[in-house]
């Protein structure tokens, strides 16, 4: 079989994301090759893509094969297989690996027939607005998750901060999925949507599949009460989103939701700060408030998607909140001290 | 420190108690076992669930759990009680695919196989609301217990025999020896506990759930308010460390219980202002309760100047009087067999602990904790459910011996 290098890297950078670092289940740091499909599965994702070009059933660790060809300088690759080995032929160049005949990776949940369904519209939009106030601490496993709700929204939270976005028709169950697996979906840019047992599947239009592992059983805090508060409406400076751009500077972190600036509201002024290990940020605006001096963090990013569509806000006796016609965000404000 | 929006509980997750993903898959007992995944079985007309450990070969081979050795002898013995093991209760274990070795030979589950079914196990009790839930051997209280009890569980012989008000559960749980291990012991003295502990937790089926009642905590700056008090109280401090006799050693807060649901807490004043706490542990007319009293009577010579009057129990020494198995007597272990709570500590110790562990006189970091009023504020909860359930403790021990001799 002659393959196309550059077609196979692509086809395994898509599904690279469902390996395991640890082989905690046999074969999960191995290319699952079945059914004219790439498969990666770590028991928290998996990833399946079509490569009806190699026409092999067999597992080849991940390494292997990927360090190997990101080596190999021609494109086209000769494909020869053999009860235990796989070898590849690249000009002069010829290699083999292990490949393990069986598949042991338990795909039988994943890969039964699905009742696939358009994803509504906005639901990724509203997948990467909420995913920045989940919170990144194992110790609160639930609000480690948006929420995707039948009721028609997608939040988060990280019992700080509240997001949510009002998503018209989700057309399956209310679920759970871990905001970690959320980037997944969001790189994939689905197009529709299916549910199974403890598990929620997205499709794109190549026919890439990613499984994401949902939370069973498990059902996220009640929200409503929080989301509806009543205060004094202010207005952000307009020249904030430009001072959170130099903020944001310093606030990168390897995880985006890891990222966090501070937000001082004091009498007629509005600070932004942010710090890294090696270097700091802070930049006052002029504002209009007369209150008590408060302060919260934010998730650049998300503030930045907030400020865009609006400056106005209101701020109750300890939270802050920012709403426009999709979505709501609501803050806990921490009292400074005068 | 603060809990935000949301409170501990609602943010736990049964599924992934640590985030982490426990499934079959990554557990995989399910490929070697004949019958994979056992469901629970049983007419549970009595609303007790039995919660063994794993399923043996007969079980495995029949589908059902209980069908061994011990499975019968646990019949048995129910059947002297007017109990049927199968109309009255519901049989599950907390492995529900046999463990198996590579060579096919059975085996002890591991815990990380254990926490992979947990779920399963969590979600019959939530949904079916048993009575008591009998937990027969190690295996099964590491899988009830072991995810919420952050101490080390030690082994069977100290959880044994205590019919706990679990107010996670809301029910009575009841461990007792696994019946299969005692066939493989052969002792008849541990039959004979396994019998006795099987009747009284037979006993709780009759007996209303022992509900947890939330105290009044009440967060005092005067202490005037102590000289009101008229009968006996339990007390506790919150101090830098464990002896009092470095200069630099401070008591940070007291507590005093005055009633089964009231409760003074307050951060220790300076000594003027402190002269109500004072003539009340000098009041000769009030009782008081500690557990372990001599850690309250030494930090009260050394760093209040006073000699607490009146010691009228201890409720540390009376639970060793009372049941004298060793690691029994823990405030903390006492709370959770007696009163269900199994966890109101934790927030708060890892700023009791030690800096210097292996320096007896080393200061804690409860300093650290106090900078903020919200610190403040939860040491002296701490502290006040400290007395609180010293004071209910004393009052059910005073109940029990009282039983004892009439």
């Amino acid at each position: 079989m002659i393959v196309s290098k550059i077609k196979l890297q692509r086809a395994l950078e898509i599904v690279k994301a469902g390996l395991s670092n640890r082989e905690i289940i046999e074969q999960a740091t191995c290319f699952a090759f079945i059914d004219g499909k790439i498969t990666t599965y770590n028991d928290e994702i998996s990833l399946s893509t079509p490569f009806p070009e190699l026409e092999i059933t067999g597992a080849i660790n991940a390494d292997d094969l990927y360090q190997l060809l990101s080596k190999l300088k021609k494109d086209e690759i000769e494909v020869n297989i053999s009860e235990t080995e796989i070898t590849l032929e690249a000009g002069r160049a010829k290699a083999g690996m292990i490949l393990q005949s069986e598949i042991k990776l338990p795909l039988e949940e994943l890969l039964g027939k699905k009742k696939w369904k358009v994803l509504p519209e906005k639901f990724l939009t509203a997948m990467d607005f909420v995913r920045g106030s989940a919170s990144n601490n194992l110790s609160q496993p639930i609000i480690t998750c948006v929420h995707v709700s039948s009721e028609g929204f997608l939040e988060a939270s990280d019992s700080f901060r509240i997001t949510r976005y009002n998503v018209n028709d989700i057309p399956v169950k209310t679920f759970l999925i871990p905001a970690t697996s959320c980037t997944e979906v969001l790189q994939l840019t689905p197009t529709h949507i299916a549910e199974g047992k403890g598990w929620v599947h997205f499709k794109n239009e190549i026919g890439t599949t990613l499984s994401c592992r949902v939370f069973e059983d498990d059902k996220f805090p009640q929200t409503k009460l929080i989301l509806l508060m009543e205060g004094q409406d202010i207005i952000f400076p307009k020249n904030s989103l430009e001072v959170l751009e130099r903020a944001s500077v310093f606030s990168k972190r390897e995880h985006m939701i890891d990222e966090v600036v501070e937000i001082i509201l004091e009498e007629k002024k509005l600070t932004i700060k942010s710090s890294s290990d090696t270097a700091w940020f802070e930049e006052s605006l002029n504002f209009k408030y007369e209150g008590d001096p408060f302060t919260f963090m934010v998730t650049p990013y998300l503030l930045k998607g907030i400020l865009s569509q609006t400056l106005n806000c209101t701020i109750g006796k300890d939270k802050l909140k920012f709403e426009s016609e999709d979505w709501v965000y609501v803050t806990m404000l921490k009292t400074i001290k005068k | 420190m603060s809990e935000g929006f949301f409170s501990k509980k609602e943010v736990e997750s049964q599924s992934r108690p640590d985030g982490k993903v426990y499934s079959c898959i990554s557990c995989g007992n399910y490929k070697n076992a004949i019958t994979k995944k056992m469901v629970p079985y049983g007419n549970f007309k009595k609303g007790i669930l039995n919660v063994g450990e794993y399923p043996e070969e007969l079980d495995d081979s029949r589908g059902l759990p209980f069908q061994s050795k011990g499975g019968r002898l646990l019949k048995r013995t129910y059947e002297k009680y007017g109990i049927d093991l199968v109309d009255d209760c519901l049989n599950i274990n907390v492995i529900r695919c046999r463990p198996l070795t590579d060579d096919g030979e059975e085996r002890l589950p591991t815990n990380f196989e254990i926490d992979c079914c947990r779920r399963f196990i969590l979600k019959e009790i939530k949904e079916r609301k048993p009575k008591i839930i009998m937990v027969f051997g190690m295996l099964a209280v590491y899988s009830l217990i072991g995810h919420r009890f952050k101490k080390s569980l030690e082994g069977i012989t100290k959880w044994r025999g205590w019919t706990i008000p679990d107010q996670d559960f809301q029910a009575w749980l009841c461990p007792i020896f696994s019946p299969s291990q005692l066939l493989k012991d052969d002792e008849n003295v541990a039959q004979i506990i396994f019998e006795q502990d099987i009747k009284n937790a037979l006993i709780k089926l009759n007996e209303p759930f022992r509900e947890y009642k939330e105290p009044t905590i009440h967060y005092v700056k005067n202490l005037n308010v102590l000289t009101t008090i008229t009968s006996d109280i339990a007390f506790d401090y919150e101090t830098t460390g464990v002896k009092p006799h470095l200069t630099e050693h401070k008591i940070i807060c007291a507590s005093v219980a005055y009633e089964d649901d009231k409760v003074y807490a307050f951060m220790m004043p300076d000594e003027k202002r402190r002269q109500p706490f004072i003539n009340l542990l000098e009041n000769p007319y009030i009782g008081k309760i500690a557990h372990n009293m001599k850690y309250e009577h030494t930090w009260s010579i050394n760093k209040l100047n006073t000699e607490v009057q009146n010691w009228k129990w201890d409720t540390m020494q009376m639970a060793h009087i009372l049941d004298n198995r060793p690691g029994i007597t823990g405030l903390k272990f006492q709370t959770y067999v007696q009163f269900g709570i199994i966890d109101y500590s934790s927030e708060i110790e890892p700023f009791l602990n030690g800096i210097d562990n292996k320096n007896a006189n080393s200061l804690n970091r409860i300093e650290e904790l106090i900078k903020t009023e919200e610190g403040k504020q939860k040491l002296m909860r701490y502290c006040a459910l400290d007395s609180i359930f010293e004071f209910r403790l004393a009052k059910l021990q005073q109940d029990e011996i009282f039983n004892v001799f009439h």
